[in-house]
């Protein structure tokens, strides 16, 4: 490289140097501030499976009441079964001792 | 590798959610961001909103860093570089669109009115600066400004270490002639 290349070279350094960069104003730095994302919780932030596992522990949970209230419900329902020789156990494969009054006979008041 | 670098634990420590070192990471790096930013779109507002944009995109990708295999600094280059390239190409197209062309390669240079009027010095250089193609100046803003090294600036750009001292060179001697011949 020749002096004048050398003197060139210098001389576009020092007008570089001329273009100086913004300062970061407090408004800026509270919006960037502002864009952090809330901190998760730390047993979430060191095993992220614990987030998959409590899902499945929710499922779990949902379910088994669902069966209880289920069960519940049905209970007295299990109660009104016909019980042996109602006319309405007829209608069941359930032997039944109920005979069908003889025709031409009176029912009695 | 990792451990020289200083602020490896910090992105680590991000990625895990911990507020404390995003907001320490905010104070170390924002005016380097808004620097690059500004330096290679040239707008003080524009360049503002990249740097908004550069730190939502650094908590969001902080977990894939690890897989990266670049240095914070490095990494952090090529976010702003994205960021700014996305919005010159969207301020390019706008231009397109409204009809008014702007060629990104071409040389506004000091007009005999701006002359007149006493342009200063700094904005002589901004102006030059931004007339450059895009490649180059943010070849000579990474290197000369931001202080990276050929090879930082290869990997933040994304080229051969060769490419950038190719664009280097360019933009060097492109504004010699913009800046220094006009003058002589």
């Amino acid at each position: 490289m020749t002096a004048d290349e050398t003197k060139r070279e210098r001389m576009l350094d020092a007008l570089l140097d001329t273009l100086d960069s913004p300062e970061a104003g407090p408004a800026l730095r509270a919006c960037v501030m502002a864009s952090i994302p809330p901190a998760r919780p730390s047993l979430v932030r060191r095993h992220p499976w614990w987030s998959g596992l409590g899902l499945v522990g929710a499922a779990t949970a949902g379910a088994a009441a669902g069966t209880l209230c289920m069960s519940l419900l049905l209970a007295p329902l299990a109660q009104t079964t016909p019980s042996p020789g109602s006319p309405e156990g007829a209608l069941s494969f359930q032997q039944s001792s109920f005979v069908l009054p003889a025709a031409g006979a009176q029912e009695e008041d | 590798m990792f451990s020289k670098d200083p602020d490896a634990a910090l992105v680590r420590r991000i990625a895990e959610g911990d507020e404390v070192a995003a907001s320490t990471f905010v104070t170390r790096k924002l005016h380097r961001v808004l620097a690059l930013a500004h330096r290679v779109c040239g707008d003080r507002a524009e360049a503002e909103d990249i740097a908004q944009d550069v730190f939502i995109r650094v908590w969001k990708y902080a977990e894939s860093w690890k897989k990266d295999d670049a240095k914070v600094d490095t990494w952090l280059h090529r976010i702003v570089l994205n960021v700014c390239r996305d919005r010159l190409a969207a301020s390019h197209r706008r231009h397109e669109v409204g009809g008014m062309e702007l060629d990104m390669q071409a040389d506004p240079g000091p007009t005999p009115e701006s002359a007149a009027i006493g342009q200063s010095t700094r904005e002589r250089v901004r102006l030059a600066l931004q007339a450059l193609p895009v490649r180059q100046r943010e070849a000579l803003v990474l290197t000369y400004y931001q202080e990276l090294s050929s090879a930082e600036a290869a990997a933040a750009m994304q080229v051969s270490v060769d490419a950038v001292e190719s664009l280097l060179a360019r933009a060097r001697r492109t504004l010699k002639q913009r800046l220094l011949d006009s003058t002589e």
